[in-house]
């Protein structure tokens, strides 16, 4: 159809690599007859497109800088014109999905011809290279609703945001001229038919946490395009930090959202009974949200007293480049993990741009570092200031600890020279304290006034919370055994140092300690709301409900925060739950039960489907749960035609009230019907999908305000347009945002399994506790913990540590042992001495040294702002038209 | 369907190329200066001057938050009045901040007004008087002081400069309109 060997021939220079001139006569040769539409060839062009348009753009905008306002104008089309080659391009390459046009590496490895058109629409990002386009979809989408919002605003930020951005486009597209090509094609023959999408990518929560996190990363982008915009121009106030923040909250919603659907996903698809396992990819999401975080808090303050504009800008510096540092982490390889990527050569080209980034904006920073000086005035160290900055302390913390203990194995294989593994249990050893710490900040903060709380008054606020948690603590260490939830739960150290031990012992004290903050962050948000009714009864003389709705729209962006709060605090009941899960292994024959707390399960029988796509093994079991019948559930095995190897777990999952039955078919065998079983008994587990959906429509609530700027209205037109209104708008672009890409984006998970699947039975808390922290040795498996293993060695191995433990020998001893035998670098948690005992040492004493300086800063911020504050000449003239715009302020909401 | 939708895609494609090249083309055109600048001027406020108002209203908010908070029962009297006092003298300063920030924009409207209405061009009050007494402004402003009003001959009651009738009586003004001494 399109003779375009005329515009591009074959072995000019240019010509993209991999597009082989083989392939192109294949592809005539091929018998049906798609229109001759030269795929590989067009994309690679239109990538080139992309780029050029980019480049443009940015020398425009760059242009533009020097108060030139046609330029201005041409860049702002430019920008357009990228986004719209960029979406040309994705166009191009779903349009090759759906014609099956192998030629393409890209579509051959991820579709197959039995696939319905709307999966090969998902696996256009399947994989890595269609995944950074899409990623650079993303991209475009956000610039083209920047690039829209900003008309007519921001003009001197303006063409430095825009410069900004088209940066951005300029590496990802790069990325995918060089290393990472949708449009290469095969050198030789291309395949008949694709190799088909992984089993595991081919299920609803896949589909929808992915794109959520992707938006979520992407969207930091923009909030980075603004700072840098300020840090070029110098206009360092308030502007650039308004008009960023709604880009702010909303990449923060969407990458907490993703967050979550990912737990989500971890839970109901991997088949391991866990929603969170500190694997490298979870971390590289977690990073750039817990820097997100200390944003969102610290930009208020900002905002309210003019202060800390270095810090806010270098947060948001921070952000961005912790989303491309944790998709280097994850696409590199660099750090093995269970469901990371397959290791590509992208990485360096990763190293390179985070070395560029990390030197301009330590350039910038340090440029207009004169200027970043703000007058800092701290009244008190009791005040709402200095808790959001202790929140940011404890954020940050939290952020360096996760990147030393993710960085680890790396670190100690470079500088040691002998790979160290680092497992979720030494996470679980540290992490939940700092959580717990940032969660009881959560409750305090809000009950401490701006400037300076009154002391007594303070006492008198948190006297309730405080006493009220405290009584249920006590009741819980009273008669939490009785019903189940004991205060303390043995938590075996993790190595047999006196430190550890000391760890050990505190953590066994951590539901006590997390039902005590919980319930006070709980009723400070309670009481919260519930005063401000109050108030508003008292004062305005209205009904609850009235009082109630009033008060929370009118300080939306107080309120929902609080909203989020309550939902942090329920998340973390539910993660509180994991320390009275329940589990059990058990072979049976059909017709036979096995008990689990208050469950009976009776094994009916082996099942087996078969599909165009895959054989389904079902094991049918019969629930009841203390006698009363719960019905059938079926756990199962799925084999795909094209990937026998890769068998999925599905899960059963009996979602109760208080606790989840979970239950998994480990094997089943063909001749005796005989099926192994693992069955967890998980409480509270829901609380963490209903704290989410709370936090979620908290963070909605307080991000109105800035959704609705975003949405173009400016100060005078917003006083006119009604609340209401604005409210529905503001709820439908999110909504709307969420559904136009809930379908979108699988994240490419190459070579992810279901390692956690529960084929290994596991008979005891002790094999439970010291399996995982083993690594095999076999030599020829990536290293797997022993409790995923399913070689042989790791299975010999298993039986003889059983054997040990039988015989009563302790864990340390045998870790000890294993270690001996086989090199530190043999076990996943790092021992407790030399380099392994700072790896833990260092980020907490880090971590308590930034604590006292924070306070010994706040302390000089306080002697400086006492100085200051005398010498302010105060104008009487106003007070008439300071009363009229209060007056006016609260007709304004209510 | 499936036959239906690798069309879609490429039709989707062909717009988005068609989307491409327009902006592509306007933004060449634009950098000859071919372009109508619209979207490269402010509208309303320029941003130092929205600056401004956000700052102003952020100080507004929070003495609203911290009467709130006095209400109910965080802090004592005491805490209370001096906070508010501070965050008033704040407010104050940004009112004079904008003050100064709009006035020469203040003095050119006016004047446009005046201008507009067929009076002298007024004399534009210097942004200093404007900082030191914002409440006179009004009264001194030329469109308040010039005169411009036309006074009916029936019944001697000021009308506006372009009325017909009076507004009070009815007459027909503007034949018999004497104009009022400045």
């Amino acid at each position: 159809m399109w003779d375009v060997s005329l515009v591009y021939p074959p072995g000019l220079a240019l010509r993209p690599r991999g597009t082989s001139i083989a392939a192109r006569a294949v592809f005539v040769a091929r018998p049906e007859a798609m229109p001759a539409i030269d795929v590989p060839l067009l994309g690679n062009l239109v990538l080139c497109l992309v780029l050029l348009s980019a480049a443009w753009t940015f020398a425009l905008a760059l242009g533009a800088t020097r108060g030139r306002p046609h330029l201005l104008v041409a860049a702002r089309f430019g920008a357009y014109a990228t986004c719209g080659f960029v979406a040309l391009a994705v166009c191009m390459l779903a349009f090759a999905f759906q014609t099956h046009d192998y030629r393409l590496t890209y579509v051959a490895r991820y579709s197959d011809r039995s696939m319905p058109w709307s999966y090969l629409v998902t696996s256009l990002w399947g994989g890595q290279d269609g995944s950074i386009l899409w990623w650079t979809l993303l991209l475009s989408i956000y610039t083209a609703l920047a690039t829209r919002s900003l008309r007519g605003r921001l003009l001197e930020l303006q063409p430095w945001i825009l410069a900004t951005l088209m940066s951005i486009f300029a590496f990802f597209v790069l990325l995918m001229l060089f290393p990472a090509n949708p449009f290469a094609t095969y050198v030789g023959t291309a395949p008949a038919d694709g190799e088909g999408l992984n089993p595991l990518l081919q299920n609803y929560w896949m589909t929808i946490h992915p794109p959520s996190l992707y938006l979520g990363f992407v969207g930091w982008s923009v909030p980075f395009a603004f700072a840098m915009a300020a840090l070029a121009t110098g206009r360092l106030d308030d502007e650039w930090l308004k008009a960023a923040r709604p880009w702010a909250m909303i990449a923060w919603c969407f990458l907490s959202l993703g967050l979550l659907l990912g737990c989500r996903w971890s839970y109901e698809e991997l088949g391991w009974g866990g929603y969170w396992a500190w694997d490298p990819v979870e971390n590289a999401s977690f990073m750039p949200w817990l820097v997100g975080t200390a944003y969102v808090h610290s930009a208020i303050v900002q905002e309210r007293y003019a202060m800390l504009k270095m810090w806010n800008i270098s947060l948001i510096c921070g952000t961005f480049f912790m989303t491309i540092f944790g998709t280097f982490l994850t696409r590199s390889g660099l750090i093995a993990s269970v469901h990371a990527f397959a290791r590509s050569d992208i990485g360096i080209y990763f190293v390179w741009y985070m070395a560029l980034l990390a030197a301009v904006i330590i350039f910038a920073i340090a440029y207009r570092s004169k200027e970043l000086r703000s007058r800092h005035s701290i009244d008190s160290l009791m005040s709402r200031e200095f808790a959001f900055l202790f929140n940011n302390w404890i954020l940050l913390a939290m952020m360096v600890v996760v990147l030393g203990f993710t960085m680890w194995p790396w670190v100690s294989s470079t500088f040691i020279g002998e790979e160290q593994s680092m497992g979720p249990a030494f996470y679980n050893q540290f992490m939940p304290f700092l959580g717990l710490v940032l969660l009881f900040l959560a409750g305090v903060g809000p009950l401490i006034t701006w400037r300076k709380a009154t002391a007594s008054k303070l006492g008198r606020a948190l006297a309730f919370p405080g006493l009220s948690s405290i009584a249920v603590a006590l009741l819980q260490v009273a008669f939490g055994s009785r019903i189940g939830f004991p205060a303390y739960v043995e938590h075996p150290p993790l190595n047999d140092t006196p430190v550890m031990i000391f760890l050990g012992k505190l953590a066994g004290l951590l539901p006590v300690m997390a039902i005590f903050t919980i319930t006070f962050v709980l009723l400070t948000v309670g009481q919260e709301f519930a005063r401000g009714t109050q108030v508003r009864m008292r004062v305005k003389n209205e009904g609850v409900f009235v009082a109630f709705t009033t008060l929370v729209w009118r300080a939306r962006r107080r309120f929902g925060g609080y909203i989020v709060h309550a939902g942090v605090a329920l998340i973390f009941f539910g993660f509180t739950g994991s320390a009275y899960d329940q589990d059990r292994e058990a072979a049976v024959r059909p017709g036979r039960s096995f008990q689990l707390g208050e469950y009976r399960l009776r094994y009916e029988g082996p099942r087996m489907e078969v599909d165009p796509d895959k054989r389904m093994i079902f094991a049918d079991l019969s629930v009841s749960q203390n006698g009363v019948s719960m019905g059938r559930v079926s756990p199962a095995k799925y084999v795909y035609r094209l990937k026998p190897d890769m068998p999925t777990t599905e899960v059963a999952i009996e979602e109760g009230r208080i606790e989840d039955l979970y239950m998994i078919m480990s094997t089943v065998d063909p001749t005796t019907r005989r099926a192994t079983f693992k069955v967890l008994v998980r409480p509270f587990v829901v609380f963490i999908w209903l704290g989410g959906l709370i936090g979620l429509l908290g963070a909605i609530l307080a991000a109105f305000p800035d959704v609705a700027w975003f949405m173009g209205e400016s100060a005078s037109s917003r006083s006119a347009s009604k609340p209401s209104r604005r409210a529905v708008v503001a709820i439908a672009t999110l909504v709307l945002a969420a559904l136009l890409l809930a379908p979108a984006l699988v994240l490419a998970q190459d070579d992810s399994s279901s390692l956690h699947a529960g084929d290994v039975p596991l008979l005891s808390h002790a094999e439970r506790t010291l399996f995982p922290r083993l690594l095999c040795q076999c030599g020829s498996c990536p290293r797997l913990p022993l409790d995923a293993c399913i070689c042989g060695w790791a299975e010999s191995k298993r039986a003889e540590l059983r054997g040990r433990l039988s015989a009563g020998e302790a864990l340390a001893s045998i870790q000890a042992s294993y270690a001996a035998t086989y090199g530190r670098g043999a076990l996943s948690v790092p021992e407790d001495r030399g380099a392994g005992r700072a790896l833990w040492a260092v980020p907490l004493t880090l971590t308590l040294a930034a604590a006292g300086g924070l306070v010994v800063l706040a302390r000089s911020w306080r002697a400086s702002s006492l100085a200051t504050s005398a010498a302010e000449a105060v104008a009487s003239d106003y007070d008439k038209r300071l009363d009229d715009e209060l007056a006016r302020l609260d007709e304004e909401d209510s | 369907m499936t036959a239906v939708i690798p069309w879609v895609f490429a039709s989707l494609a062909a717009l988005m190329l068609g989307v491409g090249i327009v902006g592509f083309w306007q933004s060449v055109r634009a950098a000859l200066g071919l372009v109508d600048e619209s979207s490269a001027r402010s509208e309303g406020a320029t941003d130092a001057e929205a600056v401004l108002f956000a700052r102003k209203r952020a100080i507004l908010e929070g003495i609203r938050e911290l009467d709130f908070d006095h209400e109910s029962g965080k802090l004592s009297d005491a805490d209370h009045e001096r906070e508010r006092e501070r965050l008033r003298a704040e407010a104050k300063e940004a009112f004079r901040a904008i003050d100064v920030a709009i006035g020469p924009h203040r003095a050119a409207a006016e004047a446009r007004v005046a201008a507009r209405l067929g009076s002298a061009p007024p004399v534009a009050p210097a942004p200093k008087a404007v900082v030191a007494a914002p409440a006179e402004v009004k009264e001194r402003s030329p469109f308040a002081a010039a005169p411009t009003k036309h006074v009916c001959a029936a019944c001697s009651v000021e009308n506006d400069s372009d009325a017909v009738f009076c507004k009070r009586c009815g007459a027909k003004v503007e034949a018999s309109a004497v104009e009022a001494a400045p």
